[in-house]
């Protein structure tokens, strides 16, 4: 029976050893006996129930990925390849923002104006680019296959949440006091614009659902689009995370590249999805911020086209990592 | 003196079926639970069961052609048949206000 096979996978790749054995070993056995000993007509409801008992065993479970420990070589691995590629990534983005007329005209001391102004911005833009070389940092170890899932997952949810709070707080926050900094003695400090606001501040503003002119400006559609754009940039460390791992899990000949070429190939996938995206919401007259979309419905259609492609098992000592 | 662990409804249902028909598998006890204990849940219950001490399984030989994983048969150890014990007796006696001779 394919199906209880393929649950079975699925629970080794997934669960640890004991919960395997304890748990859904005996929930595929009994599954396994039912569908053999039921008459032909029965087969397809019993095949539903057992792969429904599945899945909600499997829901009821999940808590337990999470709670995997991680192993210290692998964590601190996967640390230091992010904390070394947002330095310099988001360094080399900076070097623009500091070059910049607006920021030369200012007096405000270099040190501050990269600390609050440039750096923030940079990492958030490269953050989740070093998401790549962090599935590698963890696809790499010797670790049980389950417990390199288990990390990726981790992986997944810290930086969509390290993706909001940067975004949505701190990032608005040390701009907005760059700003104040700035602000030669005398003049009004200029109170934040959409960029500076928090999430929050934006979700409740109270401009945000008055009416939105598409091809025009407008205060609404800005918010709108402000929002969407956070959203967006949120989802996709996620996304990335998982189009590697897809990758490294689907090896043909020439795929996946290195992650350093791979990097630079999603980078240039999503930011000229992100152009193409904008282009069609101006021509198509799509409500503001839709066009922010498209780089995540190309990833995600890439990812899915490439579980289609039959796997190239190469660990043939651990199908269970392929 | 140890704190009586604890056993929740779910447990006590299995430990009591269990005491009943000496060994089950997971789907014979959803069968003989009358829709009280759901198949997606009880095999992680047994699972729990099993880490606690309360229970001790083994796989069941597989019949003479059959293919697949062999099923896994559950039967209550000492300890659960003890505290199943030591819970009815609480309850007894929370019932009868201390007083075995109103049972």
């Amino acid at each position: 029976m394919a199906l209880t096979s393929r649950a079975l996978a699925f629970a080794s790749r997934w669960f640890d050893d004991a919960t395997v054995r304890h748990t859904l070993e005996p929930l595929i056995a009994d599954w396994q006996r039912e569908w053999h000993t039921a008459p032909p007509s029965r087969r397809a409801w019993t095949s539903v129930r057992g792969a429904a008992a599945f899945a909600c065993a499997v829901v009821v479970l999940s808590p337990r990925i999470l709670l995997t420990p991680t192993p210290r070589a692998i964590g601190s691995r996967v640390m230091t390849r992010i904390a070394l590629f947002c330095l310099i990534v988001g360094g080399l983005l900076s070097i623009p923002i500091l070059r910049s007329p607006d920021t030369r005209w200012v007096d405000t001391p270099l040190p501050v104006t990269l600390l609050l102004l440039a750096l923030p911005v940079g990492i958030v833009m490269a953050f989740p680019f070093a998401m790549v070389i962090a599935v590698d940092a963890i696809r790499r170890s010797d670790a049980a296959a389950n417990v390199e899932r288990a990390t990726v997952v981790k992986l997944a949810i810290a930086a969509t949440l390290f993706m909001v709070l940067m975004q949505g707080v701190i990032a608005p926050f040390a701009n907005q006091r760059w700003r104040e900094l700035s602000t030669p003695p005398g003049w009004t400090t200029p109170p934040p614009s959409f960029g500076e606001s928090s999430t929050w501040a934006l979700l409740t503003h109270p401009e945000r659902h008055t009416a939105m002119v598409p091809r025009n400006y407008t205060r609404a559609g800005e918010i709108r689009r402000q929002l969407m754009s956070r959203m967006v940039m949120s989802i996709v460390p996620a996304l990335f995370v998982w189009l590697r791992w897809t990758a490294l899990s689907h090896r043909r000949r020439f795929w996946p590249p290195p992650a350093g070429l791979m990097t630079v190939l999603v980078a240039v996938m999503f930011f000229g999805t992100a152009v193409l995206g904008f282009r069609l919401e101006y021509l198509f007259l799509l409500s503001p911020g839709t066009g922010a979309w498209l780089p995540v419905a190309v990833a995600l259609l890439f990812g899915v086209a490439q579980q289609c492609v039959e796997p190239r098992r190469l660990d043939q000592a651990n199908p269970a990592k392929t | 003196m140890s704190d009586l662990p604890r056993l929740s409804n779910t447990e006590r249902l299995i430990i009591e079926l269990l005491m009943d028909h000496q060994e089950l598998f997971g789907l014979r006890l959803v069968e003989l639970s009358d829709g009280r204990l759901k198949r997606g849940t009880v095999y992680v219950t047994l699972g729990r069961m099993q880490e606690k001490g309360y229970l001790e399984s083994r796989q069941e030989p597989l019949p003479p052609g059959g293919i697949g994983l062999p099923r896994r048969l559950y039967r209550p150890t000492g300890l659960a048949m003890r505290i199943l014990a030591a819970w009815k007796a609480a309850e007894q006696i929370y019932i009868t206000g201390g007083n075995p001779q109103e049972a």
